[in-house]
């Protein structure tokens, strides 16, 4: 019998969605089980992202936790954790979810800023629908909008995130709303604030960032010992899991790549072009660039993007061991070392990327940007300039959420990947190493 | 005066000026506006210039400007010529407002932040990345970081940007940031919104006798005049002029359709749109964009010993209140002058221009929409950029614009008689 014409129409279209969002995940997961060298510690992972996305079933969490929806990295989790519910990070990157962004977002709008807007309108996602409240900070013009379009749908706080970061009086501020943020989460959870709950909030993370810190350095070694496109698979599941799960997880995860090391079981070749990705986030399933230079025969050996390592690298600096003193920490952690583009001054995006060149022996650079996502698209300037002063090849490539240009960026991605592996990048990466 | 070869940025200017004189040969007292601002694309001028302060875009409160310095030069964007100067510096999708306002900063023709500290509310994306630009490029730069939102938190926040912005600006110029300077710039300010309303008020009220780009001159060069005080004077002889225009001589009732420009600004020499409407055959009756609000809103009242403080809180209030700023996360500002102009003044129809990349307009237009559907007034969207290619098919969508605004008007008018 044919159940595609049962329901209403409303009802039809919304399996429709389903239907389609869960194959593109699926066709996506499977890619990625797919590349070789796959660690075995990665399938809890990959099961997270299918449970989310192609089960369609909520956030992995214990059992009444309740969600709370974040956007960027502004938002400390620490803080969602000491107030007893779980931060689940919803900036969206579903093709299927774009589509229906698109018709109410304005054409220019960023792709992911649409897939949020699809996936809250379309009403059916339960890792979207179970978040009891939304954590906006106002980062980016895109952010900014939906916030206010989200605040008339669901209880939403918006998190006034200073464009400059360097005075304590934009600190202050931080603090302040950190502050309002934490008496609306206590109207949802009912447990105030407290130093204990902090405290063992911020224990969670730590841990988290030990074992990511264990797995940043396993992943330095080269040749590779993980797949980009794996790491960054893990690192996307962390949205949506309770961070113990993950750490547990990610313990697992390091612990067989150090066998692997140890038994010089290597995910690439030694001559394997070496590369950082940098810009627009890339989020579960628009997973096509680092599986385009993996397939290509790059190395994807860094990122640095807000969903890879920067969401969930810096641990809070606690100088002062008060509830004021952690909150002023978790403030100071949000924004001083994030090199997000919104802010005025982002010099230190780019000492980072240098940095990342020299600990991650990085001979190319791809600079991913999102249609519509302008911050980032000023800064590639910056960022080709001293590139181009240390001889490190760099392209930028522009994107968006659907399939159709994947064949034009298989072109160019492997036209970089030659260029590095017949040209200047060899010589550069010397270069860097010496 | 003709264009000259071979100077694009010079000439768009003259064009908009010409097309301007043209329509209002009659009018003595709109010539010193043309030469204001004429004045701003000539070359020596501008390099003669060397301004202590460079204000970029309009959402900075004029009072806590002109505390701290006599005569601030307001940098708004609008000319193409200044766009493509800044091409290379500006991504692809960047606005035009303000790869413009780029271009008049850093360019190779004319240096005007030699000694200058230039100054900008943070409220676009783009503005934001500017600062990083001007700042990479050896520009001094301070920012107004605009809270998004109007909690009790951000309200402070406001002023204590506002009070740190004006110490800044005021150690740079010498003009130290006081109670009396703010006092005395309030009502330097308040003065010069009267004299715009009661200009804005005889130019409504005088039909055909002056162009709609001519009052949209007049009022803009309150921004390019060198002396605030100058423009006072003469906005208010030419509101007097035209007065005067009216008592003599009759005119003929107005039956074109009136219209509302809204959104993104529109500014001199980039009269595009106010062109088009002008020559579809449809009245321009109000503008609702931030630089028209910005100079509408209510200066706070003195009170006899105010301090520097509360003066500040009162401008900061206001300011967070009202403006129109693509900053704030839903922009109550634009949508209540909005629903104000719409009231009081009953348009046909309305214009909604988008500057290709500023899609904050983009994001409100829902709203203005659902308002104005309410109300049964047409709303056109017409989103363009500084370029002049696009302006054959603009006009022709705005003449169909303009033939069903006064196809319906006809049909109103027919019911009214008949009913």
């Amino acid at each position: 019998m044919d159940n595609s014409r049962q329901g209403t129409p409303e009802e039809r279209r919304k399996q429709r969605f389903l239907n389609k969002s869960a194959a593109t995940s699926v066709k996506y997961l499977r890619k990625i089980d797919e590349l070789p060298h796959k660690p075995d510690a990665l399938d809890p992972f990959l099961q997270i992202l299918k449970h989310v996305f192609v089960d369609m079933q909520g956030a992995v969490k214990p059992k009444d936790t309740p969600s709370v929806g974040t956007y960027c990295v502004m938002v400390p989790p620490e803080l969602i954790y000491a107030a007893g519910a779980m931060p689940v990070k919803l900036c969206g990157g579903s093709y299927t979810a774009f589509n229906i962004g698109d018709d109410i977002a304005p054409r220019d709008a960023c792709p992911l800023v649409k897939a949020v807007m699809g996936f809250e309108s379309i009403s059916v996602m339960p890792v979207y629908q179970e978040c009891q409240m939304m954590a906006v900070p106002i980062t980016c013009d895109c952010k900014k909008k939906l916030a206010g379009w989200l605040s008339e749908r669901r209880r939403t706080v918006m998190l006034h995130v200073p464009t400059g970061r360097d005075r304590d009086e934009d600190m202050e501020h931080y603090v302040k709303e950190l502050y309002q943020f934490s008496e609306e989460l206590t109207k949802i959870t009912g447990k105030q604030l407290s130093y204990e709950r902090l405290s063992w909030a911020c224990g969670l993370t730590a841990a988290a960032q030990y074992e990511l810190s264990r797995f940043i350095e396993l992943r330095r070694k080269s040749p590779l010992v993980i797949k980009g496109t794996h790491y960054l698979a893990a690192l996307n599941a962390l949205s949506y899991t309770h961070v113990s799960i993950w750490t547990r997880y990610m313990h697992n995860l390091c612990d067989e790549i150090e066998r692997k090391i140890k038994r010089k079981e290597m995910a690439s070749k030694e001559n394997r072009p070496r590369i950082l990705v940098t810009g627009s986030p890339i989020v579960f399933p628009n997973f096509k660039l680092p599986l385009l230079i993996e397939e290509m025969g790059g190395a994807l050996v860094a990122d640095e993007t807000c969903m890879g390592e920067r969401g969930a690298y810096d641990p809070p600096a606690i100088a002062d061991q008060s509830t004021d003193g952690i909150m002023r920490a978790l403030a100071n952690k949000s924004t001083r070392p994030c090199t997000c583009p919104t802010f005025t001054d982002n010099r230190r995006r780019v000492y980072r990327i240098m940095q990342m060149l020299e600990d991650y022996q990085v001979q190319g650079v791809i600079y991913h940007v999102l249609r519509g996502c302008l911050v980032y698209d000023y800064e590639y300037q910056v960022l080709e300039e001293e590139m181009g002063k240390l001889g490190v090849p760099i392209i930028r490539v522009e994107s968006d959420y659907n399939e159709e240009d994947v064949e034009q960026l298989r072109i160019r991605v492997e036209a970089f990947i030659e260029l590095i592996k017949y040209g200047r990048g060899g010589d550069s990466a010397i270069r860097l190493r010496k | 005066m003709k264009p000259t070869e071979h100077n694009a940025f010079l000439n768009e200017a003259l064009e908009t000026l010409n097309r301007i004189y043209k329509d209002n040969k009659h009018l003595t007292q709109l010539r010193w506006f043309l030469e204001v601002a004429l004045q701003r694309f000539n070359k020596d001028y501008l390099n003669s210039r060397s301004p202590r302060l460079i204000v970029l875009g309009d959402d900075i409160p004029a009072e806590i400007l002109y505390a701290v310095c006599d005569d601030p030069f307001y940098v708004l964007g609008g000319s193409l010529g200044t766009a493509h100067w800044a091409d290379e510096l500006t991504p692809r999708d960047t606005d035009p407002f303000s790869r413009s306002s780029l271009g008049w900063l850093l360019n190779p023709a004319f240096d005007l932040t030699e000694n200058a500290l230039i100054v900008t509310a943070v409220s676009s994306d783009s503005r934001r990345k500017l600062i990083s630009v001007l700042q990479n490029n050896g520009r001094k730069v301070a920012a107004l970081d605009i809270p998004p939102t109007r909690t009790a938190n951000a309200a402070q926040y406001y002023k204590e940007q506002l009070t740190a912005l004006a110490e800044m600006i005021g150690k740079h110029t010498g003009k130290h940031f006081t109670g009396g300077n703010l006092k005395r710039a309030v009502k330097r300010v308040a003065n010069a919104h009267y004299q715009r309303q009661r200009f804005f008020t005889a130019a409504f009220s005088s039909g055909n006798i002056i162009s709609d780009e001519a009052v949209l001159l007049a009022k803009q060069c309150m921004y390019f005049a060198d002396d605030l005080e100058g423009w006072c004077t003469h906005i208010g002889a030419l509101g007097a002029e035209l007065e005067q225009l009216c008592r003599r001589y009759a005119f003929p009732k107005n039956d074109q359709p009136s219209v509302m420009i809204l959104g993104s600004p529109v500014v001199f020499p980039n009269y595009k749109v106010p062109q088009l409407i002008t020559s579809a055959g449809m009245k321009i009756t109000a503008l609702a964009d931030s630089l028209s609000l910005g100079a509408s809103v209510a200066a706070p009242k003195i009170k006899a010993f105010t301090s520097a403080g509360s003066l500040l809180q009162q401008i900061a209030q206001t300011h967070l209140k009202t403006i129109a700023s693509g900053a704030r996360v839903n922009n109550e500002g634009l949508y209540a002058y909005f629903m104000h102009l719409v009231r009081q003044l009953h348009p046909d129809g309305i214009v909604c221009h988008i500057l290709k990349g500023q899609i904050e307009y983009d994001f409100e237009l829902p709203r203005i929409e659902k308002a104005a559907e309410e109300l049964d007034i047409p709303v056109f969207r017409l989103e363009t950029d500084y370029q002049y290619q696009d302006m054959e098919q603009l006009r022709i969508r705005m003449e169909a614009f303009g033939e069903m605004l006064t196809q319906r008007k006809i049909v109103s008018d027919k019911r009214r008689r008949t009913a």
